[in-house]
């Protein structure tokens, strides 16, 4: 049966936090929006409850610390728990596959998922500074409207005047924070009295900035601190995308068709065609937002402008490592949120700032930490239990110019990407690695000694820059609407349009980005009709 | 591929052979007076029926299982050599093979009438270039034949004749008779040759037995010496409940010749599993290995028993993501799961990374149970007694290591070496 295909005014490729950030102006203004993903959902549920007495009372925990596939024993190797969590699994399942990325050197994360990689997300916030931005084609101040619009539809929480405020740059849109527990309690009051030294050694902590509300709202319920964020969260106090395309599905001229992997695009006539990777599906737009994660993203630019066959691929170098806190051995389980609380930052106020945040070991399986100590495995499950009350795990990112990593596409279609780093990363690891330990020392704190560990290429998830925005773009960049050049109608809104990339999470800046372009689309295209 | 046309496809062996070959991709036709269980072409067939030859499909392979299994009588002798005679004929004129299952008893001057059947019958598929296979004690699987009477025998008794003089039996897998059997119906050179199959090396029967109570029926039988004698006593007792047994058979027992069984084994590729594996009701012994695997290196991490339902994760886990081979574990380190602690040290061999996989994933699984939690979450306590146990730990450890630097070559030597055969 032939049908005339449908003409959507705008056809967004991801329904993840930049794909839902776009389609909100243009939904809005009454455009009609076709949204694709991938249409992975979760298929095990997330517990509820307290985390300690299910953990001692329940035998069926397995369920969500196993997972039915075995989840938490596949993927060893990657650095964070979440790849290992059951009831997240559906979030990164077959994207490498359906997408065609091969790699080397480097974990390719992305998502099928609907929602995208916010439904595993640290939910950090932060906006970019004008310096952070210099190499952006528009002004930092374009983006104020966005960036409160998207703040308060998504609801952030740990506003508090600290040495952090002017660095995450949030303040005036967030609730007050989660509660501390009592181990970063300690490390905040031992901060205050030694602050002077602190930043003049340009060491500054205060609290982390994240999506995660401290106060009910709608359906979401605020932060119970249950210690379950690792699993994500039952009652939606963590932001995640699937939260907003909810309420998109309310509009009449909004249309969610899942399970649509979008491979190439072809442009004629003023229209935008749509391939999905099964072949002989195809929808129709007057423009396209793609936002589907830099990756995937970038691969469908490819595909679809065969002059522009590689990139280098920005991503953030990081570590991790753990702090102990000699005076809170035997306190036992501190009841607090397991996402992170507090966030520091090295020479907060230059472009090459290094950002950190911590967190509690309550909610991460003490296996993570049986594995990777490298004792025999009797010995390191009799220490923990008596350590862990006084470790607290760290991460620290450093800026996207220490990454080399490159994409590339070949002839049968498949994204290569290449991790490498850049010259200065190991020295400035060492170096940063130092600091920290120095700091933290002051602090009460001591970086176990072996603990400081530098994470997988690429597993940090923050990858941008492949069609970086320049005031003249050539093919394969984008202009500072985010259109893509050497495709009309074609627009980017996820990171891969971003040209720089600092250190802090770059979420929210990407989703301010993404509403302002939402917003300059809807206006072009309310002026194409009139 | 061939076709396979089976009579007594809905016996012990039949049940095997079908089955295997189904799994194979080859066709098959049942021939049999029951309609078999999993489906199949089936062609009505009694031993006592005229065959049509149409019955053979073109470029078919006739394998003759069925046998009488009355008592051995004049009659039933008459009616087993006039089958085999139709058989023979129908597949002369269709131009097929024919691949006759006979017995380790078949001698032209066996003491039993039994035996002496089997052999008249074998000249002639020998006679009309076919194949003749004499299997050993055929056992294992779902239960049939003398393996289903042998079972209830045990069962039901409280101890294990140990006949005297010992009668000896070449035991073989009834799966493992039934590749031999496709690989033969595969063969394209098989002429006229009598198969022997078999275990190599003969054992006593009674150790067969016991091997039977203790891994299938996973009971503790004594065996007491039985003058042969009384074996005839015995299948009385047996007929009571209600099973008819040929006596014959079990009289061959007596005077069964050692079969040469290698050389055949060896020409059709046939390797047969451990006797002690194949016992197991699953055909092999790789869960119940994988099982002790689980309650060591669970009982290590725990320092207690493991769970039942943590160890059969366990055993799910390596079946699903490892390959289901059990680690080669000392006897010493599966009763003193302590002592794995020797062999838990870090090292890049090959036979370490799956070691150490598979306790990483003991930690993970037993960590996730409530055991498990109480064992490893985070205690409140005496920031003394917390000192004391990390350094209680911290020695343990350096124990643990120096310890392993001298045990571990030892052990892991024993672990790369392939397990022992009963």
């Amino acid at each position: 049966m032939e049908k005339t295909p449908r003409v959507h005014d705008v056809l967004i490729v991801g329904s993840g936090p930049a794909g839902v950030a776009a389609a909100w102006p243009l939904v809005e203004a009454g455009h009609d929006v076709l949204m694709v993903d991938g249409g992975q959902v979760p298929d095990q549920s997330i517990p509820r409850g307290d985390y300690e007495s299910i953990r001692r009372d329940d035998p069926n925990q397995w369920q969500w610390m196993i997972g039915r596939e075995f989840e938490a024993l596949r993927n060893a190797g990657a650095v964070s728990p979440k790849f290992r969590a059951p009831t997240l699994a559906y979030v990164f399942r077959e994207f490498v596959e359906a997408n065609q990325i091969a790699a080397r050197g480097f974990v390719p994360i992305g998502s099928l998922a609907v929602g995208g990689l916010s439904n595993a997300w640290g939910c950090g916030v932060a906006r970019f500074s004008p310096a952070e931005m210099s190499a952006f084609p528009f002004d930092e101040s374009e983006l104020g409207p966005s960036y409160a619009r998207v703040c308060r539809r998504i609801g952030i929480s740990g506003a508090g005047s600290d040495d952090l405020t002017a660095y995450f740059g949030v303040d005036a849109w967030a609730d007050p924070p989660v509660a501390l527990d009592d181990a970063h309690r300690e490390l905040v009051h031992r901060y205050a009295r030694k602050r002077v030294a602190l930043t003049a050694a340009g060491f500054a902590l205060g609290r982390a900035r994240v999506a995660v509300l401290s106060q009910d709202r709608e359906e979401r319920k605020a932060c119970s601190r249950s210690g379950f964020c690792l699993w994500g969260c039952a009652e939606g106090s963590l932001y995640s995308a699937q939260q907003d395309l909810r309420r998109l599905r309310g509009y009449s001229n909004f249309t969610h068709r899942p399970g649509f992997v979008v491979d190439r695009l072809d442009v004629r006539a003023g229209r935008v065609a749509g391939a999905s990777t099964r072949a002989g599906d195809a929808v129709d737009a007057t423009c396209v937002v793609l936002a589907a994660g830099t990756l995937a993203t970038t691969r469908i630019a490819m595909r679809s402008l065969p002059s522009y066959r590689r990139a280098p691929l920005l991503a953030l170098p990081f570590a991790a490592f753990a702090l102990w806190l000699p005076g809170r051995l035997g306190a036992g389980i501190a009841s607090g949120p397991a996402f992170a609380q507090l966030a520091f930052a090295l020479d907060a106020d230059t472009r090459d700032a290094i950002c950190g945040f911590t967190f509690s070991t309550h909610g991460l399986p003490v296996s993570e930490f049986v594995r990777s100590v490298g004792w025999t495995k009797r010995s390191a499950a009799r220490l923990f239990p008596h350590l862990l009350s006084s470790v607290v795990v760290a991460n620290c990112f450093f800026p996207a110019h220490l990454s080399a990593n490159s994409v590339a596409l070949d002839d049968d279609g498949v994204l290569r990407v290449e991790g490498a780093d850049a010259p200065g990363l190991p020295t400035l690891r060492t170096e940063t690695a130092r600091r920290l330990r120095r700091a933290f020392r002051r602090l009460g704190a001591h970086m176990l000694p072996g603990s400081f560990r530098p994470g997988s290429t690429g597993a940090d998830a923050h990858y941008a820059g492949t069609l970086p925005m320049r005031a003249k773009p050539v093919i394969g960049e984008t202009d500072r609407d985010g259109a893509l050049a050497g495709l009309p109608g074609v627009h980017v809104a996820d990171a891969a349009a971003f040209p720089s990339l600092p250190a802090k999470s770059h979420t929210l800046a990407m989703m301010a980005c993404a509403d302002r372009l939402g917003t300059r689309l809807a206006a072009r295209l309310r002026g194409n009709r009139a | 591929m061939t076709t396979l046309v089976v009579t007594g496809a809905t016996g012990y062996v039949g049940r095997a052979l079908v089955r295997a070959a189904q799994k194979r991709g080859i066709r098959i036709v049942a021939a049999s007076r029951r309609r078999p269980a999993t489906p199949a072409e089936w062609i009505r067939y009694d031993l006592a029926d005229a065959v049509d030859p149409a019955i053979l499909p073109d470029g078919a392979t006739l394998v003759h299982l069925a046998a009488e299994t009355r008592a051995s009588s004049e009659a039933t002798d008459t009616i087993e050599i006039d089958a085999a005679m139709r058989l023979v004929e129908a597949s002369r004129v269709r131009r097929s093979r024919i691949i006759f299952v006979s017995s380790q008893a078949a001698r032209k001057d066996a003491p039993t009438r039994y035996g002496r059947i089997k052999w008249r019958i074998e000249s002639l598929v020998l006679g009309a270039g076919g194949s003749v296979v004499r299997p050993g004690l055929v056992y294992g699987g779902a239960p049939g034949g003398v393996f289903a009477d042998l079972l209830q025998l045990v069962q039901r008794m409280p101890l294990l004749p140990a006949l005297w003089p010992a009668p000896h039996v070449q035991p073989i897998h009834v799966d493992d008779l039934a590749a031999a059997l496709i690989a033969i119906a595969e063969r394209s050179d098989a002429g006229a040759h009598a198969y022997n199959l078999g275990a190599a090396v003969p054992i006593t029967f009674t150790a067969f037995l016991r091997v039977l109570a203790r891994m299938r029926l996973r009971r503790l039988r004594p065996a007491v010496p039985v003058p042969f004698a009384c074996v005839n006593a015995a299948m009385a007792v047996a007929r009571l409940f209600g099973r008819s047994v040929d006596p014959d058979r079990v009289r061959s027992l007596r005077e069964l010749p050692v079969m040469h069984t290698a050389a055949d084994m060896a020409a059709l590729d046939v390797v047969l599993r451990p006797l002690r594996s194949g016992m197991c009701a699953s055909g092999d012994d790789r869960r119940r290995q994988l099982l002790r695997e689980a309650h060591a290196l669970l009982g290590y991490v725990l320092r207690e028993r493991p769970g039942s339902s943590v160890c059969r994760r366990y055993v799910r886990a390596v079946e699903r993501m490892r390959g289901a081979q059990p680690l080669a574990l000392p006897r010493t380190l599966t009763c003193w799961p302590l002592l794995l602690a020797l062999v838990d040290q870090r090292e890049d061999t090959a036979e370490n990374v799956e070691l150490q996989w598979r306790l990483d994933a003991a930690v993970v699984l037993a960590e996730a149970t409530p055991a498990g939690a109480r064992r490893l979450l985070p205690r409140r306590e005496s920031p003394l007694l917390a000192v004391a146990c990390v350094g209680a730990a911290l020695a343990g450890e350096a124990f643990w290591r120096m310890a392993g630097f001298f045990a571990r070559p030892l052990l892991m030597r024993s672990m790369t070496r392939p397990p022992r055969e009963p």
